[in-house]
């Protein structure tokens, strides 16, 4: 009694003592962090007092050595080991101001970091910086690029007129243009505007062992990255000179004076890579998660919606045993209701879309007067994965787009493990507007990320994603700049329309040509006619790059990124337009395939609706009535009628087949109207609208000259019932999968088509 | 270390007994004090070792110094070969 007494007197509440604990222990982690961050600054400036030391004597027992040359006499080489850059270092050689050993040395320091001549003697202590200028004092003024050149016998007089006569007409850099016609190397155009503006180039062997780094940030903004550290000084890879009001900024950060080399635009991405490629990694799968969460598919179900479908789900079971037949007519006429109204909607969209001005539309004369000056520069992003011999065909039909080269940014998006599309590209000597960019391997692996990745770095004001397998229209970039000309400014996205160029292969993907007309040339511009969220497709979709990368451009973790990205774009107040221009895809023509493709499709529109259905309140107020009811029709709809579909298949079955009793206690009278409107009416218009689909496009093509589908094509809609049995199988995945392995990527094999048939068509056009 | 186990005969709910209290503080005390320590330990071994290493640069770049200077001497004829 008394050590129990003693213990309530001496007792100290939970409440008082949790916090007494936690603040210590808050200290303590504190502290930590000091310690931690201590360790981290401390490590880093020994690490440069290394550096430092190592340097020091690495050239202090180069100069003894070269000190024991000289002094042994041993006869040194004096042949200059490079061409072009001795010549600075022979004249200085000759004069007797350094000797060949100290030239070889220097020039064994520039072929490894880069970086003028003079400077690195200077650095080294073989000429003072006085005896520099004055030997520089005589030097060429500047001059122009491409007098230089010709001058310097990288191109003849008649190139540099033929690419001058390119700049007059579509505007850019005599450079860029010059490497777009494949008329010098990339080095070689590098060395020559590093000479013309009196800094260096990028070494050979660039060792990125620096001891510091620049903020990822700037160093992105900037295109500057540090490449190595002199006693005195650091080495910057530049991609263009940088600007002399940004000296001030660059050396406070570097907190030394700089160097500046010039480096190619693949060298430059090489760096970037290496250097920052866990800070782009990073930024590529996490930054959506971080920044926006609530828009991130990174949770699937929140725990609110679990409740909500818990609560759904023990009220069904609750009204079952409390009155079966009941609560399934309940339950039934719910569904009819939802059936009937997305039908109508989905119609009355569909017929909107049908109208001609739905779609923005320009001539060819329209298109032939833009002037290609005005043309900003366009990036176009291919992902791609395991696709290697899809590649020739991808190269040429980039090729034929209709547009100044010297402007393109093509990124090629590889993934690390795929070996053999590496090898191919790094095989392929292809023109310098293409870059090939290798995305790290990590989790997720999904085409967004890569997209992300591949964004962080692109020098378009525009930017378009194409698949491998992709023909676009040879105007479609053309005419999506004509598009963005001639809109208000919140239109920050434009989708071209896609169909298929191997639609005659076999069943399926006639099919599937129908279901695409239908989508692409009926519903989207239906959607956007209405002024409501668009689900994107995958492929063609040109954006505004400034808006796309401040909305935080993929969400990694969505299987389908494009619809939810279509969707973000309309909450943040965008809006997108549907472009009379086609992408020309490669339909699925194995069933396996497709329904892997299918099932991914599906499941991203479930990911999609369950990340914005977190709130539908705030939905609603993000994007009206209108655009919840549309976002519904769109994204809810489509994975839930092929889940739903094969009940009432089976019902179907069961009555006609067997006259199954229960059923007309499913189907009382106003139910069985509506129901059986649905059955007669709603599966008519469903397969008529994929026709009319199709009948929209070949009558579209034959106005403006071209043929690509014939109307036989027509006649596989009657069948389309079946094609609505593959769905259903891919949603039942689908649906599986969202709960056991979210975030996997079905990947859908390209490449099955005989790419003859694609050569047949161009033949034909 | 909750107080809901057996104390002399009963059970009790009202709080952490004082001792166990006392054993907490202690040891996130102590475990304060010995970041506090290494802290400081590891800030002294720093400012040696980077005043050594500035020392060594210096006297590294003295000597750089030294043997350019020869060097030029020698090409310059200053010194024989």
């Amino acid at each position: 009694m008394k050590k129990r007494l003693r213990w309530q007197v001496r007792g100290l509440s939970f409440g008082q003592t949790n916090r007494h604990l936690l603040e210590e222990r808050i200290e303590l982690e504190q502290l930590q962090q000091r310690l931690d961050d201590q360790r981290q600054e401390q490590a880093a400036d020994i690490h440069k007092l290394d550096f430092e030391i190592a340097g020091l004597n690495r050239r202090i027992e180069e100069t003894t050595n070269r000190i024991h040359q000289i002094q042994k006499e041993v006869k040194l080489q004096e042949t200059v080991p490079t061409g072009g850059k001795g010549r600075m270092g022979e004249m200085l050689v000759s004069r007797g101001i350094i000797t060949a050993a100290q030239l070889e040395h220097v020039i064994l320091s520039q072929k490894q970091y880069g970086g003028r001549l003079g400077d690195i003697l200077v650095d080294m202590g073989f000429v003072t910086p006085e005896q520099m200028i004055q030997e520089m004092s005589d030097a060429r003024p500047k001059e122009r690029l491409g007098e230089m050149l010709v001058r310097s016998e990288y191109i003849t007089q008649e190139q540099l007129e033929r690419a001058l006569s390119f700049q007059a007409k579509s505007g850019g850099m005599l450079g860029d243009i010059l490497l777009s016609l494949q008329m010098l190397e990339p080095e070689e155009l590098y060395r020559a505007v590093a000479t013309q503006n009196q800094i260096g180039r990028l070494g050979e062997e660039i060792d990125l062992n620096v001891p510091f780094k620049l903020p990822e940030q700037w160093a992105q903004d900037n295109g500057v990255i540090v490449v190595h550290q002199y006693l005195n000084r650091y080495l910057v890879a530049v991609g263009d000179p940088i600007p002399v009001e940004r000296y001030a900024e660059l050396e406070e950060l570097l907190g030394m004076p700089f160097e500046q080399v010039l480096a190619t635009k693949e060298e430059l991405e090489h760096l970037f890579s290496s250097n920052y490629g866990n800070e782009m990694l990073k930024q590529s799968t996490s930054k959506l998660k971080e920044q926006q969460p609530e828009n991130s598919a990174s949770t699937t179900f929140t725990f609110g919606q679990i409740m909500i479908f818990a609560i759904v789900s023990l009220s069904i079971i609750v009204g079952l045993i409390w009155n079966v037949w009941g609560t399934i007519l309940v339950v039934n006429l719910l569904i009819q209701l939802f059936y009937f109204i997305m039908t109508i909607f989905k119609f009355a969209i569909i017929y909107l879309g049908s109208r001609t001005n739905s779609q923005l539309r320009f001539t060819p004369e329209e298109i032939a007067a833009l002037d290609e000056k005005s043309l900003p520069i366009y990036t176009i992003l291919v992902p791609m994965y395991k696709e290697a011999g899809v590649i020739p065909h991808l190269i040429r039909n980039l090729e034929r787009l209709d547009y100044p080269k010297s402007k393109l940014d093509v990124r090629l998006l590889i993934e690390d493990d795929d070996i053999e599309t590496k090898e191919l590209l790094s095989s392929m000597n292809l023109p310098a507007y293409y870059t090939t960019l290798v995305v790290p391997d990590s989790l997720p692996k999904t085409k967004p990320k890569a997209c992300n990745y591949g964004l962080i770095r692109a020098r378009g004001e525009y930017a378009v994603i194409y698949d491998a397998e992709d023909q676009p229209d040879a105007d479609q970039l053309k005419k999506v700049m004509a598009a963005f000309n001639s809109l208000p400014e919140e239109y920050v996205c434009i989708q071209a329309k896609l169909n298929y160029f191997n639609s005659s292969q076999n069943l399926l993907t006639r099919w599937f040509t129908q279901e695409y007309s239908m989508w692409f040339e009926l519903l989207l511009p239906g959607i956007m006619k209405l002024d409501m969220p668009v689900p994107l497709g995958g492929t063609s979709n040109h954006f505004k790059v400034s808006v796309l990368k401040n909305i935080n451009a993929w969400d990694p973790y969505n299987v389908t990124e494009d619809a939810d990205l279509g969707i973000r774009l309309y909450k943040s107040g965008y809006k997108t337009a549907i472009i009379d221009s086609r992408t020309w895809e490669e339909a699925n023509s194995q069933v396996g395939n497709w329904i892997r493709q299918r099932s991914r499709w599906i499941k991203g529109y479930m990911q999609t609706w369950l990340v914005h259905m977190r709130n539908p309140f705030k939905l609603i107020k993000e994007i009206g009535w209108k655009g919840f009811l549309g976002f519904q029709v769109m994204i809810l709809a489509t994975p839930l009628l092929p889940l739903l579909n094969p009940i009432f298949w089976v019902l179907i079955l069961l009555w006609f087949g067997w006259e199954a009793e229960f059923i007309p206690k499913l189907f009382p009278g106003y139910l069985y109207y509506i129901a059986g409107a649905e059955f007669y009416v709603a599966n008519f218009l469903f397969i008529f609208s994929n026709v009319a689909g199709v009948y929209w496009i070949i009558n579209d093509m034959e106005e403006k000259g071209e043929k690509r589908f014939s109307f036989s094509l027509v006649k596989y809609g009657l069948s389309i019932p079946l094609y609505w049995v593959l769905m259903s199988i891919a949603a039942i995945k689908a649906a599986w999968q969202l709960i056991t392995k979210p975030f996997y990527w079905e990947k859908t094999v390209h490449g099955l088509t005989e790419m003859n048939e694609e050569n047949l068509l161009q033949e034909k056009l | 270390m909750r107080t809901n186990g057996i104390i002399g005969n009963g059970t009790a709910w009202l709080g952490y007994h004082a001792g166990d209290v006392e054993e907490m503080m202690k040891l996130v005390a102590e475990s304060r004090q010995e970041v506090e320590k290494i802290l400081m330990e590891e800030r002294e071994v720093y400012i040696t070792e980077s005043a050594s290493k500035t020392n060594e640069i210096v006297e590294l770049r003295s000597l750089l110094e030294k043997v350019q200077a020869e060097e030029r001497a020698i090409i310059g004829g200053e010194i024989p070969k």
